[in-house]
């Protein structure tokens, strides 16, 4: 059994509330080597301070061969033969090299009380102590020029000089070479066993160092001591795993910090074997951590092109064949979800090699990080913006149609002059006319309509009255082939709008759809009630508000359309037809006439198998009066005659209208604005059926004498007619109860047709 | 290339400054000999030892102070108030105590006067840790008003003529006071470079959180430097005395300028732990020369105190201007 040279008892040092020593308690026996380690902050040096009487503790005490240490400082621990070797602090410049080893060990005799120095005793065991360490300077020499490996190599020599009861060394090696830190770590073994020191107490850096000196070693951690070995009883690694410290903290950090992450991370080992992966990559791959642990990661994660569905390789595996950072960050990477619902994630994913501190590969780290939403986002804003530039551009192309119209002039003017009433040129003169003129109008209608710029008529129209008919037109128009399925599910068929516009656009992908489908097939047309929500409607390129919708899905057997040509069909002038046969306006008139009615349309399509187009209307919540399309065929024949009071400051139109609608046996009142209606109103008002009202006028403009008039009479019917398309305003009067929208200037079958439904 | 030539300059520099403050010294002493008439005569070369006498006590016990990285400004006072109780109690003047005691005696009761002193001083800036420049601020005021509360300022003559042996004798025409000052410096230049006492208050004076390390007793050496300060300076008063035959209430008025100017050219740092008396002496030579010059002028004492008050100025610059050079060179060698 050992005697006991140093007990240390409860040692604690604080920082105000910082507890940089706490709990110290050790013990080092006579002849032993102990050795302490720890990390960085972990209080090596303090303690080494506190030993040597230069820091005050606030606990504890020290006991020296079981006696109590009283005062605790430098000179007291020296005189009871503890020497302590501090890391730095340790010379002064003033003084030669000589004169700083020997401060406070110098060798000196007494001459009446005064210390003289013997100098020459001094140098004769510096030149000694100097080669034993290979140390290479003059004793008599200055500090200033020496390197930081001499400067450590002399602090050491220090330790030659007396022999002590106990050393204390604060990291004596760290400046030093292998060869010098070897030398020195032999000469303290050495002391020991020879007696010239007791024991030795080893702060160390270098582990390794420590463990193949020392006897004990105590391991310190952030003021603690959290583990005491003897040196043939532990393992390197177990001591680092004990220094870089407590497992459960740092697997706690770490869990927090991946389950914050957004994207999916997965860990995997060098086999690839998932070792760690967190909730975001439980949801994606559909699997939990528990039933994927240690399984090869291609197990849980099940990677596709989207386009061709052929299997991906894990970027991992290649990561960890190649040792570098792979990225998938193609738009076509599906993930396949492994639970019941099978869901499917766009992806882009990325792995990373893990090394460790050796450089040597360890593993991957994978994240994938889920992009649906985000594509589809951008594959929309893509689409709306194009469609918006082209549109103006649209715009401007209609005024190319000036020269057809410069060709009905020409005409106009032959007419004007021929002298000789030759009736059948003057008859090919006006059909050229009217052929010239109709062409234009349809172009230009089909281009301004995509344009955002055309007329529409606002009245509540039952959709289930368009499909059959547009179905009957469809039928007459193409392949017999082709069967047509109409099912009217929507319990809701009535929306606001304009009838010829949206027939027209079922007719038109009706159309596309036969051209898809060469040989035979069946187009089907479904309506359904459908909600969208909030969400939907925010994400959605189209501005659309929350509510109940008309779904109108168009959809055919057809040869599919392309993926990558999916997102030009909307854009005016691309056709996949041949040349001549399509305008390639069809479609972005579609797409126009939809954004006109508040509503949205999408497509759907694989190829080989088909395509759906729906179309989404916002529902009127009004019930929609029967058309009666009969009767808007044959224009000059009304069932109804009526009292029509027009106002409209401007006299042109005032006559024009008058003449139009008496010629289909109206009776009309006239007024120049708001006011003189308003009064006209109130003398007539019983007899006054319809009232057409122009918008912008002077004195009182429509909006005010609309208000005026539905105060006296809250269901008087009226007619708002403007220059304008749709905005805002108008939407305002609709809500109040508008009974239709003209576009100005009027035309016959159109004011007909408003009016007759306006009656019936 | 460019390194070495900086390395020449600063050599150059410090080894002006720095190491030959005698060839300085020696430099001055020629020119002053060539240039002024009636300088390089026996009687002024022994008149500029003897005049470099008091101050160069007081340097050495200044010095030693200095180098523990403290100061002492009441030196000064601590002389006068030996020259003036020494004339006291010795004379038969009227103002005197009347008592005639023995030159003994005195010497004994001021070096006592001057360690108690020193020791008050070391308790108020070891234990109760004022700064020294207070401390002996204080004393610079209250001990020399002591010693005049006692005379009432009158000017005391009469000195018993048994202080002429310390005054009279000379060794080959020159002075004893020289000889005892020069062994004064011998002495305490020998305690500073081969005891342990003088290794501790140079380690001390350089780095005092290293010195507690090393097991070093701060409070001893402070003390022992103020003790030692104390004594030299009433040794010096006394011996002002000696040769002045009688004290006034001028005697030893504003050494303690004169003293700083002398330290200063002997390269003692304000920042401890540098410096030795060798060149401190040199320092108090060189000032004794310039002094001596200025008597041949004829210069007013107003200028004089003028000289003296802008000559510390100056070195103390030049000495900080050189301290920090040297800092450099010595940060360069690391870096290289």
């Amino acid at each position: 059994m050992l005697k006991t040279l140093l007990k240390a008892i409860n040692i604690g040092k604080f920082f105000g509330k910082v507890k940089a020593l706490q709990d110290i308690n050790l013990e080092i026996k006579s002849g032993e080597v102990v050795g302490i380690v720890g990390s960085g902050s972990a209080g090596k040096s303090l303690l080494a301070e506190i030993l040597a009487g230069n820091v005050q503790a606030n606990t504890g005490q020290l006991l020296l061969e079981n006696e109590v240490i009283t005062k605790l400082n430098p000179a007291q621990i020296k005189r009871v033969g503890i020497e302590v070797f501090y890391q730095n602090d340790v010379f002064a410049n003033n003084i030669n090299i000589l004169s700083n080893i020997f401060i406070g060990r110098e060798i000196y005799k007494s001459f009446a009380g005064v210390k003289i120095l013997d100098i020459k005793e001094m140098k004769e065991i510096a030149t000694q102590k100097f080669s034993e360490l290979s140390l290479n300077v003059s004793p008599t020499g200055t500090i200033q020029n020496l390197s930081s490996s001499e400067l450590q190599l002399l602090n050491f020599s220090r330790f030659l000089l007396n022999p002590c009861k106990l050393a204390i060394f604060d990291e004596p090696t760290s400046s030093l070479n292998p060869e010098q830190a070897s030398t020195v770590t032999s000469i303290i073994r050495e002391s020991v066993k020879s007696g010239f020191c007791k024991s030795v107490l080893f702060i160390g850096h270098d582990v390794k160092e420590v463990m193949s000196l020392c006897d004990r070693i105590i391991i310190l951690k952030q003021g603690k001591i959290i583990a005491k070995k003897n040196t043939t009883d532990t393992t390197f690694a177990e001591v680092m795993d004990l220094i870089s410290g407590d497992v459960e903290e740092k697997e706690a950090n770490l869990r927090v910090i991946l389950n914050a992450i957004g994207d999916a991370v997965i860990a995997s080992n060098i086999q690839n074997n998932i070792i760690r992966m967190n909730p975001i990559a439980e949801k994606l791959t559909g699997m939990s951590f528990d039933e994927v642990k240690g399984k090869h990661i291609s197990e849980a994660v099940n990677l596709v092109d989207s386009s061709t569905m052929e299997s991906i390789d894990c970027p991992a595996c290649e990561t960890l064949a190649t040792g570098k950072t792979i990225t998938l960050n193609k738009r076509n990477t599906l993930l396949i979800s492994n639970n019941e619902d099978t869901n499917e994630y766009l992806i882009s994913a990325s792995s990373s090699p893990i090394f460790n501190e050796n450089g040597k590969l360890n593993g991957v780290v994978s994240i994938f990080r889920d992009i649906t939403k985000e594509s589809h986002l951008q594959a929309k804003l893509y689409q709306s913006q194009k469609l918006e530039s082209i549109g103006q551009l649209a715009g401007g192309v209609a005024h190319d149609f000036n020269n057809m119209l410069s060709g009905i002039m020409g005409c106009a003017e032959l007419l004007k002059s021929s002298k000789n009433k030759d009736e059948e040129k003057q008859t090919k003169y006006i059909d050229l006319i009217l052929k010239t003129a109709e062409r234009a109008a349809e172009l230009t209608a089909k281009l301004s309509a995509f344009g955002r710029k055309g007329k529409i008529q606002s009245v509540a129209i039952d959709f289930h009255d368009i499909i059959p008919d547009a179905a009957d037109i469809l039928k007459q128009t193409i392949d017999k082939k082709i069967e047509i399925i109409v099912e009217t599910q929507a319990e809701n068929s009535i929306v606001i709008g304009d009838r010829s516009g949206l027939q027209n656009s079922i007719m038109n992908l009706g159309i596309n759809a036969w051209h898809a489908m060469p040989n035979s097939g069946s187009l089907m047309i479904v309506t359904r009630n459908i909600y969208l929500n909030e969400q939907y409607c925010s994400e959605s390129s189209f501005e659309l508000t929350p509510g109940d919708f008309l779904e109108i899905s168009i959809s055919d057997t057809g040869c599919g359309i392309p993926q990558n040509e999916i997102k030009n069909i909307f854009e005016p002038f691309f056709t996949t037809k041949e040349q001549g046969k399509g305008t390639g306006l069809g479609l972005s008139a579609v797409y126009g006439m939809v954004q006109d009615h508040d509503g949205a349309i999408s497509v759907y399509s694989e190829e080989g198998a088909g395509t759906t187009f729906n179309i989404y209307l916002p529902c009127a919540k009004s019930k929609s009066i029967k058309h009666n399309n009969n009767k808007s065929i044959n224009e000059d024949i009304n069932k109804h005659t009526a009292t029509i009071l027009l106002v409209d400051d401007e006299s042109l139109l005032r006559t024009l209208g008058k003449a139009l609608l008496e010629e289909s046996g109206h009776k009309i009142i006239l007024a120049e604005n708001g006011k003189e209606a308003v009064d006209c109103f109130k003398e007539n008002k019983d007899d006054i059926d319809i009232i057409i009202l122009d918008m912008i006028m002077p004195i009182m403009n429509g909006e005010e004498a609309f208000t005026e008039i539905k105060n006296i009479n809250p269901n008087q019917k009226i007619i708002i007619a403007s220059g304008f398309t749709k905005n805002s305003k108008l939407d305002e009067l609709a809500k109040r109860g508008i009974a239709g929208f003209i576009h100005k200037p009027f035309r016959k079958k159109e004011l007909n047709d408003l009016i007759e439904s306006t009656l019936s | 290339m460019n390194f070495k030539k900086l390395t020449f300059v600063n050599k150059t520099l410090s080894e002006i400054f720095n190491n030959n403050i005698w060839l300085f010294g020696f430099f001055l002493f020629l020119l002053f000999s060539v240039t002024i008439d009636g300088f390089s005569t026996r009687e002024n070369y022994i008149n500029i030892l003897y005049h470099s006498v008091f101050i160069g006590i007081l340097a050495i016990a200044e010095t030693y102070v200095l180098l523990a990285k403290r100061i002492d400004l009441s030196i000064e006072s601590t002389a006068a108030f030996s020259g003036i109780i020494t004339v006291w109690l010795c004379s038969n003047s009227l103002y005197s105590s009347g008592l005639k005691l023995p030159i003994w005696f005195s010497l004994i009761f001021v070096i006592g006067f001057g360690l108690l002193i020193g020791l008050i001083t070391g308790f108020l800036v070891v234990r109760l840790k004022v700064n020294s420049f207070l401390v002996t601020l204080a004393s610079y005021l209250f001990i020399r008003a002591l010693a005049n509360e006692i005379t009432q300022g009158h000017t005391l003559t009469g000195l018993p003529s048994t202080f002429l042996f310390v005054s009279e004798p000379t060794i080959f025409n020159i002075p004893l006071m020289v000889f005892i000052m020069l062994g004064l410096f011998a002495f305490f230049e020998y305690i500073l470079r081969f005891t342990v006492f003088g290794k501790h208050l140079y380690v001390l004076g350089e780095n005092k959180n290293m010195a507690a390390k090393m097991g070093i007793n701060e409070a001893k050496i402070s003390y022992s430097v103020f003790i030692i300060a104390g004594i030299l300076a009433s040794i010096a008063g006394w011996l002002i005395v000696a040769k002045e035959d009688g004290a006034s209430v001028f005697i030893a008025q504003n050494y303690i300028f004169e003293v700083f100017v002398a330290v200063l050219i002997g390269r003692i740092s304000v920042n401890g732990g540098k410096g030795n008396l060798i060149d401190v002496l040199a320092g108090c030579l060189i000032l004794s020369m310039i002094k001596i010059v200025f008597v041949i002028y004829a210069f007013s004492p107003y200028f004089t105190d003028i000289f003296i008050g802008i000559l510390i100025i100056i070195i103390a610059s030049i000495n900080a201007i050189s301290e920090r050079k040297n800092a450099s060179v010595f940060y360069k060698k690391e870096q290289s």
